[in-house]
């Protein structure tokens, strides 16, 4: 990535009138690996031309680097590229740091801006130090200690910088090209020289504490070089003991902080402004994530915390209601075997009324669900036709009626519905019990009746999704739904269920069973009460539709 | 691990691996890995139209005993380069952290993977890099991720 910035410098400089024959060469050149004389040889001159650009380039340019000498060459001799040249490419790079400088988390910035500020001070001090106590005479080495710290300080500063800004760390990512190689090069080479300084950096700091606590002169003769030593002195010791600091720190406030945090609704605090993390610039990526991996588990957030017991215990119960059709299987297979008898007038009638069983499942549920009466007079002796085909009306005339979508004009006898329209109109008691409902994935019966089979099916099921067939009856207690059903606890109709999802627990995949307690969120989802409330405590947010509880 | 949870959970992930055989989503499969029910292995087949298209990209799944209460842990294990997934094959995905519901399935997961190749999300990155370069030079990020993409996943 330097070496594209250099290289769109060097184009940025192509482009300029006066080197328009340059720029062929120039470009040939970021292709080469050698350097090219001709077109080095523009380029002749003491490298001071341009000052303050050198230190930058150097400290993020590796003169190893082959491909990038020439570029550096050029740069550093140069006596016909004139001023808005080099500040060009000088304000390529400081754009580029800039640039790089925001992209950092914002822990590594501050503790960058605060280690700048630092070398910067230490720096202007020992200077100020040193040049007002030139003459000043001491019995240790205490001038030479200040020396030595103030130069190490201001190499280290451009590493600093350098190992912060610079765009690629070594972890393997970026455009797989040569460009990475050179930069892991460059960072490690850093790195190492980084390493270095700070080894000496401790030993001088050892040294330093010696001649310091051991001079008996210098406080007298050299006050001011003895009081800066001793300042440096013990900012070491204050930064050796950083971690101890805010370990104990830690350990003694962090409920404190965290009750506080909790109160302000800080979230981000610790995943943001991290001091410990952050110290390692080329670990960015895992401080990011792994940031927002604490930030996303919500152990510093009272966002995701879950519910207390209390108030779970408080939210509304219901129970699921189904109906059952093990007495409705026996009507309808008893009422399937009295049309298969050897009555074959009988049979032809049942044949004549397979589109409209098949038609729509309901049909067969509310022959069931004709219930006991029915099963009664098919069971309590010989049957008349007139009685079968009575039923088989009756059934005809409860589907007309329900049924939105006109299957009405498939009956075949208009007379057989209006025989059950005053049959049913003179049985008030039975008619309650006719809409009895079942869904297909009930698990219906099978008919005697083979043909239309996915008919039957199909219907079925948009039966089961078009509202009308989850209807109330008049009186509006729950034994007059056709339909599965939410209850509440005193026995009330709480809602019927419509949708396919309603009729198992998103949360253990389980479908319901009768009677299965569930809890009923405010958003109106309900889930299996245990599943409900093992998810609650952790989170106080609707499974479905991510709604707050508390809302 | 508590021993009543994780048998919820192994009946969960049974359901989930009958419904995932039977009606696996598109570009997507996922089964376990050996015997362990809790650690499976899914593939992703890049997403017609984004650069990873002719890419196959293996995943691994770990459930936590505390499924589906606790959202399971997916990992890249081919290289992909997208500015929601890390070196490490670790994927920034909301729905697998704070926004985890118990309502998901490792379906509506992998599938959300998929969306995520198709439409990465920059503003919420883990590859800073990548995610720059996403916003100011597509096209060079497009080129990067199907020169990837022929490299790690075909």
């Amino acid at each position: 990535m330097h070496r594209r910035r250099i290289g769109q410098a060097k184009r940025d400089f192509d482009s300029s009138p006066s080197s328009s024959d340059m720029s062929l060469q120039n470009r040939k050149e970021e292709t080469r690996t050698t350097p090219d004389i001709s077109w080095k040889a523009y380029f002749v001159g003491p490298p001071e031309q341009i000052p303050g650009l050198n230190t930058l380039r150097n400290s993020i340019v590796d003169p190893s680097d082959t491909t990038i000498a020439p570029a550096n060459n050029s740069t550093s001799t140069m006596p016909l590229i004139s001023h808005p040249h080099s500040t060009l490419v000088r304000r390529n790079c400081l754009h580029h740091m800039w640039e790089n400088f925001w992209s950092i988390s914002r822990g590594s910035r501050i503790v960058l801006v605060v280690s700048c500020c630092l070398m910067v001070i230490e720096m202007a001090l020992t200077v100020m130090v040193l040049s007002i106590s030139t003459k000043a005479t001491c019995d240790t080495n205490l001038v030479l200690f200040l020396y030595v710290y103030g130069v190490r300080v201001a190499i280290s500063l451009p590493l600093v910088v350098y190992q912060y800004l610079h765009p690629i760390g070594d972890n393997g990512f970026g455009s797989p090209t040569k460009n990475i190689v050179v930069d892991v090069e460059i960072s490690r080479f850093v790195d190492r020289l980084r390493l270095y300084l700070d080894l000496f950096h401790a030993f001088w700091f050892i040294l330093g504490n010696w001649w310091v606590f051991s001079s008996e002169t210098c406080k007298v003769t050299a006050p001011y070089v003895y009081k800066l030593s001793l300042g440096f002195i013990i900012f070491g010791y204050v930064v050796l003991s950083l971690p101890v600091l805010v370990v104990a720190g830690v350990m003694f406030c962090l409920p404190v902080v965290l009750m506080w945090t909790n109160m302000l609704h800080w979230s981000g605090l610790f995943s943001e402004s991290t001091f410990i993390w952050a110290f390692d610039p080329r670990t960015d990526e895992e401080i990011d994530m792994d940031g927002r991996t604490r930030r996303h588990h919500g152990y510093w957030s009272s966002d995701d915390m879950g519910v207390p017991d209390d108030v779970i215990a408080k939210i509304a119960l219901v129970k699921f209601r189904r109906r059952m059709l093990k007495d409705m299987e026996m009507v309808i297979g008893e009422v399937a075997s009295k049309l298969d008898s050897p009555n074959r007038t009988l049979r032809k009638e049942s044949e004549a009324k397979k589109p409209l069983l098949s038609g729509n499942s309901n049909v067969s549920l509310q022959l069931g669900s004709v219930g006991p009466s029915s099963a009664s007079i098919l069971s309590s002796g010989p049957i008349e036709t007139s009685v079968t085909v009575d039923e088989l009306g009756l059934i005809g005339g409860g589907c007309s009626s329900l049924d939105p979508r006109g299957d009405s004009a498939r009956y075949p006898k208009q007379a057989l519905k209006t025989r059950f329209l005053t049959r049913a109109a003179s049985q008030p008691g039975s008619s309650s019990k006719l809409f009895h409902g079942m869904k297909k994935d009930m698990g219906l019966p099978p008919l005697p009746l083979k043909r239309e089979d996915s008919t039957l099916s199909r219907n079925s099921r948009g039966i089961s999704r078009s509202s009308s067939t989850c209807s109330t009856m008049h009186d509006g207690s729950s034994s007059n739904l056709d339909c599965n059903f939410i209850e509440t606890l005193d026995g009330n109709v709480d809602k019927k269920l419509n949708d396919d999802d309603d009729m198992f627990c998103v949360i253990c995949l389980n479908e319901y069973e009768d009677g299965d307690l569930l809890r009923k969120l405010p958003c109106s989802h309900q889930f299996h009460i245990k599943c409900t409330d093992e998810w609650l405590r952790i989170n106080k947010t609707c499974p479905l539709c991510l709604a707050n509880i508390h809302d | 691990m508590p021993p009543k949870a994780s048998t919820n959970a192994a009946k969960r992930l049974q359901k989930e691996l009958a419904e995932i055989s039977l009606e696996p989503p598109c570009n997507c499969s996922a089964g376990p890995k050996g015997d362990n029910l809790f650690e499976w292995a899914a593939t992703i087949q890049g997403p017609a139209g984004s650069p990873y298209q002719t890419g196959i990209f293996f995943l691994d799944i770990t459930f936590p005993p505390e499924y589906p209460f606790k959202p399971p842990k997916i990992q890249f294990r081919t290289r992909i380069y997208h500015c929601n997934v890390n070196a490490q094959g670790g994927i920034c995905l909301d729905i697998l952290k704070d926004n985890w519901s118990p309502a998901l399935t490792i379906s509506k997961v992998l599938l959300s993977i998929c969306s995520l190749l198709t439409d990465p999300n920059p503003h919420d990155p883990l590859m800073a890099n990548i995610a720059r370069q996403y916003l100011k030079e597509r096209a060079e990020h497009d080129e990067t991720a199907r020169e990837w993409t022929k490299r790690y996943a075909s």
